[in-house]
């Protein structure tokens, strides 16, 4: 067999394959841009022709999405803005500084990664309570921001790390002061993992299920998560509504997730896993 | 992929003491870490040490300043069958999920590791499931599974594979396969960017001279690429581990509520549906504790093969 040939194979074996990984996305996709007698015909038509974008949209007035998206997108915002700097300074203290200070907060936020948020849960509440703060948006701004900060710090010392000691050295030597060190030399190169990082925070924070459904029981300011696990066991929703839901609540993160997929899968593989 | 494998400045890390910079920091680090040392401390060890005390306190006291009451809940723990049941299918989850996203994560590293016609759009395709939401990956799954118009039900029948439908979020010898294949859908690509990166920083040298050496395939992969992602293995598995123990919720809680007659209720479901089901929060932070200590032994083998790992 020529190697030509191999490759032909292969590709045809990975396109397989990831047709097959990928079909609960598809199947996603296309039962929200169908009609719901074609969602329930039987048999079940697998490659639906009858799809039409305005099923998807019909459910931003048929459901509540649109105050769910709302929602989430001040929540994760908020969030993700009072991260980014948090994050930001410790882990370029983290990256270039090197005492006991340093490594016992390295510690534990390498420990702090692996505690089980069902741990939390119960002091959060009942703090959140004796503040007032259930059912606010606070609370589940606070909540995200401590979720994010240590795993964002993490992320990003990586990033900092790439960048070179002698950059910044010759910058200071240059009658740089350390601020301006660390606005024009790290923070432009270290951009990618920063970048990457910050829109990891957005998406845990979009994600977040946990918290949001302990902390906020009355439904105007749900969050789309659980606005759309409200649905399970719901039966006056539609599985067609319910997938369209499921897909716009998809969108935001994937598309942030397209512009720093790089740096994202660059950061998990190495600085992630790191210890 | 390897850009920061590969990181050619690492070494300036350790001669940091002989730089400049070192020289002319101002601000004492301890300020610059005072954000993050608050988020740890407030947010993490505080809390972490108010749950160990509130499993310690009378029912229905902790809200109002409790009342010891020894190790109580532990021991009423000790003889719940419940809680017996729960450990099970704790360990059941953990165990498959874990052996299944490593086996997807590494199937999928090989099959990206060879250089083919769209293997970078195929790289990037397979990472969609990772980019969803983790309540997404519940209700699709959902809607997959579903025992009357589920498309796999559907797939099974037609197929021949199955005589009859499958509850496969009703029937409790099933429920707990279903939960982990979302799972292992959801996290399989996190394992797959992890292996890949190991398996690109091996040097193509070795699979050159092993081919010269009249080495089967079968046999560079046992002797060359799995020695060389064996770290990698180690510290992955057990993060995979620590994750599907203490985290997985979110896709179980969605999908089935812990459901059917508990066989889907992990710990940390069961530890939700105590603290704020049956509002049994002394009890809840109980359980947590026995999550925490739990998780602290795998935390503590994870960061000692990470020390292997990078030595």
């Amino acid at each position: 067999m020529t190697s030509a040939a191999r490759s032909w194979r292969w590709t045809a074996a990975a396109f397989v394959t990831t047709a097959l990984v990928l079909f609960p996305f598809y199947w996603m996709v296309t039962t929200a841009l169908r009609k719901e007698s074609s969602v329930f015909a039987y048999p079940p038509n697998l490659l639906p022709t009858d799809l039409s974008p305005g099923l998807l949209l019909a459910v931003l007035w048929k459901t509540d999405v649109v105050r769910w998206l709302l929602n989430t997108a001040f929540i994760a915002g908020t969030a993700t803005f009072i991260v980014l700097p948090i994050a930001a300074i410790s882990a370029y203290a983290l990256a270039r500084q090197a005492s006991r200070v340093v490594s016992l907060t390295a510690l534990l936020i390498v420990v702090t990664q692996m505690m089980p948020p069902a741990l939390l849960l119960v002091p959060y509440f009942v703090m959140f309570r004796e503040l007032g703060l259930l059912d606010t948006y606070t609370a589940l701004i606070i909540a995200n921001v401590a979720w994010a900060a240590p795993v964002s710090a993490w992320l990003m010392k990586s990033a900092f790390q790439s960048v070179p000691v002698d950059l910044e050295s010759a910058a200071l030597v240059d009658g740089c002061s350390r601020m301006g060190a660390f606005f024009r030399i790290s923070v432009p190169l270290a951009l990618p993992g920063i970048a990457a990082t910050t829109v990891f925070a957005f998406i845990s924070a979009w994600d977040e299920y946990l918290f949001a459904r302990t902390f906020v029981s009355n439904s105007a300011y749900w969050v789309v998560s659980v606005g759309l696990g409200s649905f399970t066991g719901d039966y006056s929703t539609s599985w067609q509504q319910i997938m369209a839901v499921a897909t716009l609540s998809t969108l935001p993160p994937a598309i942030l997730f397209l512009f720093v997929q790089r740096a994202f899968v660059d950061g998990i593989a190495s600085g992630g896993l790191k210890g | 992929m390897t850009a920061q494998v590969f990181n050619p400045y690492a070494a300036h890390r350790h001669s940091i003491g002989a730089n400049p910079i070192r020289r002319r920091v101002r601000v004492p680090e301890w300020v610059i870490l005072l954000p993050i040392m608050v988020c740890l401390l407030g947010f993490y060890l505080a809390p972490i040490g108010f749950s160990i005390w509130g499993g310690f306190q009378a029912e229905g006291t902790l809200m109002s300043g409790g009342q010891y009451v020894g190790a109580e809940h532990y021991a009423s723990l000790l003889r719940d069958s419940r809680f017996h049941g729960s450990l099970r299918v704790t360990v059941v989850f953990t165990v498959s999920t874990v052996l299944a996203t490593y086996l997807c994560g590494l199937a999928a590293a090989l099959l990206l590791n060879r250089r083919f016609r769209g293997s970078s759009f195929v790289g990037s395709a397979l990472l969609i499931p990772w980019t969803m939401p983790l309540v997404v990956v519940a209700v699709v799954w959902g809607w997959l599974l579903d025992y009357q118009f589920g498309a796999v039900n559907y797939v099974l029948e037609r197929s021949g594979l199955a005589n009859r439908q499958i509850g496969f979020l009703t029937d409790p010898e099933v429920a707990i396969w279903s939960v982990g294949i979302a799972q292992v859908w959801r996290l399989f690509p996190l394992a797959m960017v992890t292996l890949l990166a190991a398996l690109k920083a091996i040097p193509p040298d070795l699979y050159e001279a092993a081919v010269i050496d009249g080495a089967s395939s079968r046999q560079t992969f046992r002797y060359i690429t799995l020695p060389a992602i064996r770290a990698t293995t180690v510290a992955l598995v057990l993060l995979l581990g620590i994750w599907a123990f203490g985290r997985a919720f979110t896709i179980i809680f969605v999908l089935t509520g812990g459901g059917p007659a508990g066989a889907t209720e992990t710990l940390v479901v069961q530890t939700f549906l105590e603290g704020f089901r049956n509002f049994r929060l002394e009890r809840a932070s109980a359980m947590g504790t026995v999550i925490l200590v739990l998780s602290i032994a795998f935390t503590a083998l994870y960061l000692r093969a990470n020390r292997d790992r990078n030595d």
